[in-house]
């Protein structure tokens, strides 16, 4: 991590430079705003976001959605598994409670 | 990004015949001229050097203004973009300029490249483990 080597101030300062000199050249361009992908979340103030158009402000918007829809989906497909697995485990739980039951009632 | 192969004298005499090609089109009649004439004026009191520097900013300016308003008439982004890319192909080996006319998903990577530049020229070889500079700023990659 940066932050590691350089310190948090000094990372901090590193990263506005390497954005503000992007941002003198490239504020207007429309895929600007895919620069917020790659900043730092805690970096990310207002003076910023305040760049945008509002078309840009809508991509990262949406962008921000599609992501939560993503996430939404990888979770609803982990709790099916998860779903599946626990049933599968309550099948193998009642088949050997048979076994074990029909057992005791042989000896 | 690669150093651009084209010379400073060709850049400087481009810059200026796209100047005033974009310049030529602005409608001083229009209530909106404000924004872009300023920006022509700033633009044209700098040195070569920052000239190079903020041609993709002044070039975006106008034509988003172009884009928006020609007297009565809105261009289309692409048209222009077009256009401009036929009549000034010289200025198309001029990187950072170049970057306006790629498709989007190549301007994503190009723009995420030059922030990571900047940081690895920020950080100056005090992160040993991070590569060269030199390895993102070789196009030639993607």
């Amino acid at each position: 991590m940066i932050q590691d080597d350089l310190g948090p101030e000094e990372a901090e300062r590193v990263f506005e430079r390497s954005y503000e000199n992007l941002a003198v050249r490239y504020s207007e361009l429309g895929s600007f705003s895919t620069l917020v992908r790659l900043v730092p979340e805690a970096l990310l103030d207002e003076s910023k976001i305040a760049v945008f158009h509002h078309q840009q402000i809508q991509r990262i918007f949406l962008d921000k959605v599609e992501r939560l829809q993503w996430l939404n989906r990888s979770l609803w497909l982990k709790n099916q598994q998860l779903r599946e697995t626990r049933g599968e485990l309550e099948k193998i739980r009642s088949e050997l409670e048979t076994r074990v039951s029909c057992h005791v009632a042989r000896t | 990004m690669n150093r651009d192969d084209i010379s400073d004298e060709e850049v400087s005499r481009e810059t200026c015949d796209l100047v005033s090609h974009l310049g030529e089109r602005i409608d001083t009649s229009s209530p909106e001229e404000a924004a872009p004439l300023a920006a022509l004026r700033r633009f044209e009191q700098k040195h070569v050097d920052e000239k190079r520097l903020h041609l993709p900013s002044l070039y975006l300016v106008l034509e988003q203004y172009l884009a928006r308003i020609n007297g009565q008439e809105a261009l289309d982004i692409r048209a222009i973009r077009g256009e401009i890319r036929d009549r000034f192909p010289r200025l198309m080996a001029v990187g950072d300029f170049a970057l306006i006319f790629k498709s989007r998903p190549r301007q994503d990577v190009l723009l995420g490249r030059l922030f990571l530049v900047g940081i690895l020229e920020g950080v100056g070889g005090r992160v040993t483990s991070w590569p060269a500079v030199s390895i993102l700023r070789d196009t030639s990659v993607i």
